[in-house]
């Protein structure tokens, strides 16, 4: 009976490490629940596995070294203040953002412009590229709150207004990525860390 | 230092709140309160006293970069000791490959202390202590992290999954593994 309650119960080690950590469901918890309490074979694993996290509980914890607290406040008073540095990143957050849209609204209608013959539609849009970017321009925030991939596009020259939308919102897009990325650089070469020890991949904590 | 009230009735939120009004001082509060967490969740990954005590270093002046993104209603010590696994798990990225699981059994065991006579006996406690210790050291870096963050850190598979950027699935996987290599060397000190 022992031996055939086991062969039921093979797999179920995983359960019990769900059912230990927490990790199941409110239903599966309560059927694994109801399941140990008709099966000896699970119980005894999870008395098991039970007394493993309590051994583990009991590691040795070895004291910090007593010059550590010393060592970081003397690497900090070379820092400057976290909300100083903060208020920078800020301000210069602002005004690439700023200087960004400035560009896509002042180039934005040439650029169109210039993308127009590379894409076979001509100068039969040419009175009309100006109203095609603020279209555009709308499409871009409606692709940012919901990005959707640009359709294969139809012979040129044939551009629905939605595949124009579509396309301007791509180019849009694009131009926010490189803006970002601007930005990133940007920000890493004014604001990153300011000793040599601080440079790392995790220069910015979680 | 400007702090009003004693400093052990101030809480982690308050100190920081001090910080960011722009007096460092009080940073010595939180590095003293949570030394031991940072640096022993270093020392159980990296298992090295000097390269844990660097990383807890490292860590506390990164917290202090970043503190204004520290949310004040959560505790600080998982804070502060994610940042120390963080840069543990970049150190043992760099470091050269590690034994196998094997060989750093069988030096463990080598190490392992004589406990037969009455004296040592009594030092038993202490012993299994470092035993644990040992154990957990002597996993490979992946399913030692795994084993810090589930069962010291007491994070979810989702957490885990998202800091060490894996599936949940993979972090069953990685669990289960450190579990099983793990618990002979532990039921081995049950039985002693």
């Amino acid at each position: 009976m022992r031996e055939r309650r086991t062969e039921e119960c093979q797999g179920q080690e995983e359960m019990v490490f769900l059912f230990l950590d927490g990790e199941l469901s409110p239903l599966e918890h309560a059927a694994f629940a109801a399941h140990l309490q008709g099966c000896p074979a699970c119980q005894a694993l999870v008395d098991q596995w039970a007394h493993f996290s309590a051994s583990l509980a009991v590691a040795e914890e070895l004291p910090p070294p007593p010059e550590l607290a010393e060592g970081v406040m003397a690497r900090i008073a070379q820092e400057p203040p976290p909300r100083a540095a903060d208020r920078l990143g800020e301000l210069i957050l602002g005004a690439q953002l700023l200087v960004g849209l400035g560009l896509l609204l002042l180039f934005g209608p040439s650029l169109l412009k210039g993308l127009a013959p590379w894409l076979g539609v001509g100068q039969s849009l040419d009175g009309q590229l100006s109203l095609r970017f603020w279209q555009g321009f709308l499409a871009l925030v409606r692709g940012v709150i919901s990005w959707r991939p640009l359709p294969r596009l139809p012979s040129p020259g044939i551009l629905s207004p939605t595949d124009w939308f579509t396309l301007s919102s791509q180019v849009g897009l694009i131009l926010v990525v490189a803006l970002g990325l601007a930005w990133l650089l940007g920000n890493a070469l004014l604001l990153g860390p300011t000793s040599g020890k601080g440079r790392g991949p995790f220069s910015r904590a979680r | 230092m400007n702090i009003t009230a004693p400093p052990e009735q101030l809480t982690d939120a308050a100190i920081v709140e001090q910080i960011l009004a722009g007096d460092q001082a009080p940073f010595r509060l939180l590095v003293e309160r949570h030394q031991r967490a940072v640096f022993n969740a270093s020392y159980r990954l990296v298992g090295d006293h000097h390269q844990a005590a660097d990383i807890a270093q490292e860590a506390f002046v990164r917290a202090y970069r970043s503190l204004h993104t520290f949310r004040r209603d959560a505790p600080m010590a998982p804070w502060l000791c994610r940042i120390a696994i963080n840069l543990s798990l970049n150190w043992l990225k760099r470091q050269r490959p590690e034994l196998s699981l094997e060989e750093r059994l069988d030096e463990h065991a080598l190490e392992l202390p004589d406990l037969s006579s009455e004296p040592q006996r009594r030092l038993l406690q202490g012993e299994r202590q470092r035993s644990v210790q040992e154990a957990i050291l002597a996993l490979p870096p992946d399913q030692r992290t795994i084993i810090e963050l589930r069962h010291f850190q007491e994070l979810s598979y989702q957490e885990i999954a998202q800091l060490l950027g894996i599936s949940v699935n993979n972090v069953k996987v990685r669990l289960f593994r450190a579990r099983k290599n793990l618990r002979p060397i532990l039921e081995g000190m049950g039985e002693r």
